[in-house]
C-alpha cells in the first residue's frame, strides 16, 4: 500500500495552523442577532408562571421565547425524548433553559434576561441514589426517578462464588461526574429564509440532529439543513443537542436574519450532559492459581436530569463489566437512577471505562491477596482467539495479549535497550523493576491494564454508513459523507482511503462532509466507529468505481483486469512498465463511453440485540478492539501527590492508515484517562449548581502533568475493516484510568476507591490505612531496591 | 475609562480623583479575570505599563540603606528592591529561593511573563504564592500617594480576605526584602502547572539566623506563623542542626497545624490543609537542614 499505513500532514492542518480555520464561534458576522438562554433559578422546580413583558420592552430585544413559542414536540434527547428544549411545566436541573432572548447585542441580551420574571414553585433536590430512590422522592419524570437497567446471567455466579471459587475479593468503586472539556465552546449560527432553516453548529452527526431539531420545531425533516463548521473536540459532547434549538427556534422568530450564539465555558459547562458517576460493587471470584471463575457486578448509575444516551452507556457498561477475560459465570445488574444533577450522556469510553477502572482494580486485590504479579494474573486470564466475551460473543481474533506483551516489551525497552524483541528478556526486566526513590516516604507504583472495546453502537442499532464519490470536471476525486472531523482526523482518514482505493494521489481528493443537504448520512463520530463504518463505505464507493475504470481500462491493455495495476494516477500492466496510461486519459475515455463517474455505497453490517432475559448476543458487536497499559508512578505518601513517570499504550487498532494520527489519538485518550484518573472532577453544590464551572478549578492535566507517552501501534488486520483497520479513538483513554490508579495502588498498597485520586485522596486513603494497621512506614520493596 | 499615564505622578493624581472606583492595572492578570466574570468594581483603570523604571531589580548593600525606611535593618547583608511591576519571569531568576520557586510555581510562562509583585500583594489573596513567600522574607511595602510615600511591613498589610492596608489613593511603588537570608518553599496543589496552591509554605531565615515562617491558602490571606518561628529560632540557636532533627521537625508541625487557620472548601478540606501546613513545613525544614549543616543527607 503506498497511502494507507503513511503520516501524510493532515489535510486541514495549514488552515489550522495559519488560524484560517472557521469554528462555530468564528462565524459572527456584524448584524447578525444575539441569542442568549436563561437557565433555572433551583436544581428542580414546577414552574408556575413566565412573565416575559419587561425583557420584551428593554429597547434592543427582538424577542423574548418560551416553551409555548415552540411549534414542535418541544423535546429532544437521542434515545427517549425526554428533554425540554424550553423547560415547560419543570426544571430538573440548574442548566435547564427556560427562556431564550433575541436581542441585538449582546449586553442587551444579558440586560434581558435579568428582566424575565420566573416564577418557581421549588422542590428539594435530589443529588444521590439514596434520596432519589426514597419511597417518598418526589418523581423527576412520570415513569420514576429508576430510569431503566440492563442485566446480564450467564453460568451461574452466585453458585460459583460459593462453591467454585478458592479466593474472592469485594469492593466499592466510585467514579466521578467528568466533564468533556473540549476547547471550541458550543457556537453557532442559525439563518431561515422563510423555506429552509440552516444551522451551523457543530455536533457528531448531523444528520440525526436534523432530525431532532425538526421534531423540536416543528418543522418537515427536509426544511432543516446542517452545516458542520470545523469543530475544536468532542469526546461524546456533542452528541446531544446543545445550541442547535436555540439559535433555530430564534431564526425562525426572525426569518431573513442570521442569529448568534456562543456559550461561555462556564455556560457550556453548566448546560451540557457530563459522563456517568458510577457506583460499583464488584466480587469477584478465581481459584488459587489466579484463573477467574465468577464475578458479580452491581451498578448504580448517576444519569442526571434526562436521558441521553445513558441507556446505551448502561447497556455498554454491562456488556464490558468483565473487560477482556474469560469469566465463566457473570451475574450483573445495572440501573440508572434520575437525579437533579446534569444530564449525563455519552464520553469518550461510554460506560466501558468506568468498568475497566472496577475490573481492572478487582484483578490487582485479586493478585494482592494471591501474591501474584499483576501481569501474570492478566496473562491467566485473557481471552485467547475464539474464546466468548462477557457477553458470550466469540472473539475470534482475541489480541489482548499480544497488546499486553507489546506494552511489556516497550517498557523494558526503556529499562534496557538490548530486550529488543525477547518477551522472555522484557518479563525479567519487568520482575526486577525498581521501587527505589530517593526517600522512603516517596513509593514507586507499576500498574497494568488489559482493556477491551466493542466497535459502533452494537446491540442492534441501526449502524451505517453511506459515502458517494465522484470524479469532477477536473478528474478530481470529489468524496461525499455525512460524518463529522471534530479534530480526530476523519478528512484525512478519508482522503487516504479513497486515493488508496482507486490508485490515485491524495492531492487528488477533495472531501465534502458533514452536511445534511449536500451529503449521505454516515451515522455519528462517537463509538470508535467512523474508520471503520465510513472508512468502509469510502472504500466500498470507490471499489466499484475503480472497477468501472478497470472494465475501460481492459480494452486498451488488453489484459485481465488483474493484471492491471493502478498506483499515483498512473495505470500500468503488471511486469511490464512499458505500456502506461495516465488516470486522467483514463477518465477521458470513460466519459466518452458513458461511464458513470460517480457511486454511492452503504456498510452496514449487522449485530444482534443482547437479549432482555440475560444480556447475552452473539454479536453484539460488529468487532472489538484491546489495548494494553503500563503505568509508573511515584506518589509522595505524605501529600497524596501522585507523578506519572512512564505511561505506556498499546493498541490493537488493526491497520494505522495515518500513524502519526493514531499516536496523537493516543496520546489524547491517555491524557485524558490520566485526568480522569488524578483530578477531573465535576462538583456539585447543595443547590444542585456546578461550583466548579470554570477551568480555574475543573482541574485538567497540564503540561507537566503527562509524561511523554509511550504509544505503540499494534496491527493485527481486522479482515471486516478498511484495509484491515478498525478504530482507536476511545480504547486509549478506557486503559489509561486504570493504569494509573493501579500503579497508585502498588505504590501504596492500598487501593483507591473513589476517584479522582487527588492528593486529598490519596492520602486519605493512607490515613485510613494507618489507622487499620496496613500501612508500614517503608516498604520492604524500597529497602530492598534502594540497596541494590 | 481607560488611563494611561506615563509618570507615576499622573498615575497617583488619577487615583487620588477617582479612589476606590479606579484600580490600577499592572499585569492584568487579576483584574480581567474579576472584570470577565463580573465582579470587578472598579469603572476607572489606570494602566502601569507606560510609566517607566516600575519594573527594576535593584540590590544594595546593608550600608547603602541605613537612611531608607524601606531598606534599613533587615538583618541581611544585602537587600533587594524591585519596582511594583516585577514580573514573576523576572523573580524567578533571582538568587532568593523561597520566592525564585514561588515565582516559577506561578501560572504558566503567559501569566509569568504578565503577572507583577505588586498585583499579587494587592490583590491578596489567600494563595498568592508571591505574598507567602515575600511574608516569609518579612519584606516591606513602600506605597505612596500624591503626597508622600510610606513603608508598610508585609507582616501588616494584609487585613483580611483581600484586605490589605492601602489606603484607596495609595500605590504600591517599592517591594523590599533581604537578598542573602537562607529560604525555602513548598507548594502543593492538584496539578503540575497553573495550579492554585493547596496549601503553600515558605521559610526565611535571617543572616542571624531568626526564622520566619509564612503559609498561604490556609487562613484568609497569606499567615505568618509566628509561634512556629520562634520556637524554631530558639531551637536553631541551640543547635545549628535542630532542622534535622525529627523531634523538633515533629513539635514544629504541631505548632504550625495549630497556627493556621484552614476552611473546607470545594478545592480541599480544612483537616487536609492543616496537616499539609505541617507536613509542607517539615519538607522545609529537611531541605534547609542540608544547608544549615551540609553534612545531613536530607531528601525532600
Ligand atoms: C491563569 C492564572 C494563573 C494564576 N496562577 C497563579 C499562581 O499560581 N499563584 C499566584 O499567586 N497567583 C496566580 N494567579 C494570579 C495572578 O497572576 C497574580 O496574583 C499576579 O501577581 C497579579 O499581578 P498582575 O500584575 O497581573 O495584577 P493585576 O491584575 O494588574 O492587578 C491585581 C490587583 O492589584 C492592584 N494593583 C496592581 N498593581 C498595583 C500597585 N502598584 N499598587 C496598588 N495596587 C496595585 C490592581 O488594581 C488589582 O486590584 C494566576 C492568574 C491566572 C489568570
Amino acid at each position: 500500500m503506498s497511502i494507507v499505513g503513511k503520516s501524510i500532514t493532515r489535510i486541514d492542518a495549514e488552515e489550522k495552523v495559519t488560524g484560517a480555520t472557521r469554528y462555530g464561534g468564528d462565524l459572527y458576522e456584524k448584524g447578525m442577532l444575539h441569542v442568549k438562554v436563561l437557565r433555572a433559578e433551583h436544581a428542580f422546580a414546577e414552574i408556575v408562571s413566565i412573565d416575559t413583558s419587561a425583557a420584551l420592552a428593554l429597547p434592543g430585544v427582538c424577542g423574548v421565547y418560551t416553551a409555548k413559542d415552540v411549534g414542535g414536540t418541544n423535546r429532544h434527547g437521542l434515545i427517549r425524548r425526554d428533554q425540554p428544549v424550553l423547560a415547560d411545566t419543570m426544571v430538573r436541573y440548574k442548566g435547564d433553559p427556560v427562556a431564550i432572548v433575541v436581542a441585538e447585542n449582546d449586553d442587551v441580551a444579558r440586560e434581558a434576561l435579568r428582566l424575565i420574571q420566573v416564577e418557581y414553585k421549588p422542590l428539594k433536590p435530589i443529588h444521590t441514589f439514596e434520596e432519589a430512590l426514597a419511597p417518598d422522592a418526589p418523581k423527576l419524570h412520570p415513569e420514576g426517578n429508576l430510569m431503566g437497567g440492563k442485566r446480564i446471567r450467564k453460568g451461574d455466579a452466585e453458585r460459583a462464588l460459593r462453591e467454585e471459587c478458592e479466593i474472592v475479593v469485594e469492593d466499592t468503586i466510585e467514579t466521578q461526574t467528568v466533564d468533556h472539556a473540549f476547547l471550541d465552546l458550543e457556537s453557532g449560527c442559525a439563518l431561515y429564509d422563510g423555506d429552509m432553516l440552516t444551522i451551523w453548529v457543530s455536533g457528531q452527526w448531523v444528520h440525526e440532529e436534523r432530525r431532532l431539531v425538526a421534531l423540536a420545531l416543528g418543522l418537515p425533516v427536509e426544511k432543516v439543513r446542517i452545516i458542520q463548521p470545523a469543530t475544536g473536540g468532542a469526546f461524546g459532547g456533542r452528541e446531544d443537542l446543545s445550541i442547535q434549538c436555540f439559535v433555530g427556534l430564534a431564526a425562525l422568530k426572525h426569518p431573513g436574519h442570521k442569529v448568534y450564539l456562543r456559550y461561555s465555558r462556564a455556560e457550556s459547562m453548566a448546560a451540557r450532559h457530563k459522563r456517568h458517576a458510577l457506583r460499583i460493587h464488584y466480587t469477584m471470584g478465581a481459584k488459587r492459581d489466579g484463573r477467574l471463575v465468577a464475578a458479580k457486578v452491581t451498578v448504580w448509575s448517576d444519569e442526571g436530569a434526562y436521558a441521553s444516551t445513558g441507556i446505551a452507556v448502561m447497556r455498554k457498561a454491562s456488556s464490558h463489566c468483565t473487560g477482556p477475560y474469560r469469566v465463566p459465570h457473570v451475574w450483573a445488574d445495572v440501573y440508572g437512577v434520575h437525579t437533579n444533577n446534569n444530564p449525563t450522556g455519552a464520553m469518550r469510553g461510554f460506560g466501558a471505562a468506568q468498568l475497566a477502572i472496577a475490573y481492572e482494580g478487582m484483578l490487582d486485590r485479586l493478585a494482592q491477596e494471591l501474591g501474584m504479579d499483576r501481569v501474570e494474573i492478566r496473562r491467566r486470564n485473557v481471552l485467547r482467539h475464539g474464546e466468548p466475551i462477557t457477553t458470550n460473543q466469540i472473539i475470534t481474533e482475541a489480541t489482548a495479549g499480544e497488546c499486553l506483551d507489546r506494552a511489556l516489551l516497550q517498557f523494558a525497552k526503556g529499562i534496557d535497550p538490548s530486550v529488543g524483541d525477547d518477551l522472555a528478556a522484557a518479563q525479567r526486566v519487568w520482575e526486577s523493576r525498581s521501587y527505589a526513590t530517593r526517600a522512603p516516604w516517596l513509593r514507586r507504583g507499576y500498574g497494568v491494564s488489559v482493556v477491551c472495546f466493542g466497535l459502533g453502537y452494537g446491540d442492534a442499532f441501526p449502524d451505517a454508513a453511506r459515502a458517494r464519490v465522484r470524479f469532477n470536471e477536473r478528474n478530481e476525486l470529489e468524496v461525499y459523507t455525512g460524518a463529522v472531523e471534530v479534530g480526530q482526523g476523519l478528512l484525512t482518514m478519508v482522503v487516504q482511503v479513497a486515493a488508496e482505493a482507486l490508485g490515485i494521489e491524495p492531492e487528488r481528493v477533495r472531501v465534502f462532509a458533514a452536511d445534511t443537504h449536500l451529503t449521505p448520512e454516515a451515522g455519528s463520530s462517537s463509538a470508535t466507529r467512523q474508520t471503520y463504518f465510513t472508512g468502509s463505505a469510502v472504500k466500498l464507493a470507490c471499489d466499484e468505481l475503480r472497477e468501472r475504470l478497470l472494465d475501460v481500462a481492459e480494452t486498451y491493455f488488453g489484459v485481465h483486469p488483474f493484471e492491471i495495476k493502478i498506483s499515483n494516477g498512473i495505470l500500468t500492466k503488471v511486469g511490464d512498465s512499458g505500456k502506461r496510461m495516465e488516470i486522467d486519459e483514463l477518465l477521458s475515455e470513460a466519459r466518452r463511453r458513458g461511464v458513470s463517474l460517480e457511486t454511492q455505497a452503504l456498510f452496514k453490517p449487522r449485530t444482534i440485540r443482547e437479549r432482555d432475559e440475560d444480556g447475552l448476543s452473539p454479536r453484539a458487536f460488529v468487532t472489538y478492539l484491546f489495548g494494553s497499559h503500563i503505568c509508573q508512578v511515584l506518589v509522595d505518601t505524605e501529600t497524596g501527590e501522585v507523578r506519572i513517570e512512564r505511561h505506556i499504550a498499546a493498541h490493537d487498532v488493526g491497520k494505522a492508515i495515518n500513524p502519526e494520527l493514531v499516536i496523537g489519538q493516543i496520546q489524547g485518550g491517555v491524557t485524558q484517562g490520566i485526568g480522569m484518573a488524578l483530578m477531573e472532577e465535576v462538583i456539585y453544590g447543595s443547590d444542585g449548581r456546578i461550583l466548579n464551572a470554570g477551568f480555574t478549578d475543573y482541574i485538567l492535566p497540564s503540561v507537566r502533568d503527562v509524561p511523554n507517552i509511550e504509544a505503540v501501534i499494534v496491527e493485527h488486520e481486522d479482515p471486516t475493516g478498511p484495509f484491515g483497520a478498525h478504530g482507536v479513538g476511545e480504547p486509549p483513554l478506557i486503559g489509561a484510568t486504570p493504569a494509573v490508579l493501579g500503579a497508585i495502588h502498588d505504590a501504596i498498597g492500598v487501593p483507591i476507591r473513589r476517584i479522582p485520586a487527588t492528593p486529598e485522596r490519596v492520602w486519605r486513603t493512607i490515613m485510613q490505612a494507618k489507622a487499620e494497621g496496613k500501612w508500614q512506614d517503608v516498604d520492604p520493596r524500597w529497602e530492598r531496591d534502594v540497596k541494590r | 475609562m481607560f488611563i494611561q499615564p506615563t509618570t507615576l505622578i499622573e498615575a497617583l493624581e488619577a487615583k487620588r480623583q477617582f479612589g476606590s472606583a479606579a484600580a490600577f492595572l499592572a499585569g492584568g492578570t487579576d483584574l480581567v479575570v474579576l472584570i470577565n466574570h463580573g465582579r470587578m468594581p472598579a469603572r476607572v483603570f489606570i494602566d502601569l505599563s507606560h510609566i517607566e523604571g516600575l519594573s527594576q531589580i535593584q540590590c544594595f548593600a546593608a550600608d547603602q540603606c541605613a537612611d531608607d525606611p524601606l531598606t534599613r535593618d533587615f538583618d541581611a547583608a544585602k537587600v533587594f528592591v524591585c519596582g511594583p511591576t516585577t514580573t514573576f519571569a523576572q523573580l524567578a531568576r533571582l538568587p532568593v529561593r523561597a520566592l525564585a520557586e514561588a515565582a516559577r510555581s506561578v501560572g504558566g510562562p503567559q501569566i509569568r511573563n504578565r503577572g507583577t509583585i505588586a498585583g499579587n500583594l494587592a490583590t491578596a489573596s489567600p494563595a498568592g504564592d508571591g505574598s507567602t513567600a515575600l511574608l516569609a522574607l518579612d519584606g516591606r511595602v513602600e506605597v505612596q500617594n500624591l503626597y508622600g510615600s510610606r513603608v508598610i511591613a508585609l507582616r501588616e498589610f494584609f487585613l483580611d480576605y483581600r484586605k490589605t492596608a492601602l489606603a484607596p489613593d495609595e500605590m504600591i511603588v517599592r517591594v523590599a526584602f533581604p537578598a542573602t537570608w537562607l529560604t525555602g518553599w513548598r507548594k502543593l496543589g492538584k496539578r503540575g502547572a497553573m495550579n492554585i496552591s493547596t496549601v503553600c509554605c515558605a521559610v526565611g531565615i535571617s543572616d542571624s539566623r531568626r526564622v520566619h515562617i509564612a503559609f498561604g491558602s490556609v487562613g484568609p490571606y497569606p499567615l505568618r506563623a509566628e509561634q512556629t518561628a520562634n520556637y524554631l529560632t530558639e531551637a536553631l540557636r541551640g543547635d545549628p542542626a535542630a532542622f534535622g532533627d525529627p523531634a523538633v521537625q515533629k513539635h514544629a508541625v504541631e505548632l504550625a497545624q495549630a497556627e493556621v487557620r484552614p476552611i473546607d472548601d470545594f478545592r480541599a478540606s480544612a483537616d487536609y490543609r492543616r496537616a499539609m501546613s505541617g507536613t509542607l513545613l517539615q519538607k522545609v525544614m529537611r531541605q534547609l537542614a542540608e544547608e544549615l549543616t551540609p553534612t545531613t543527607s536530607a531528601i525532600v
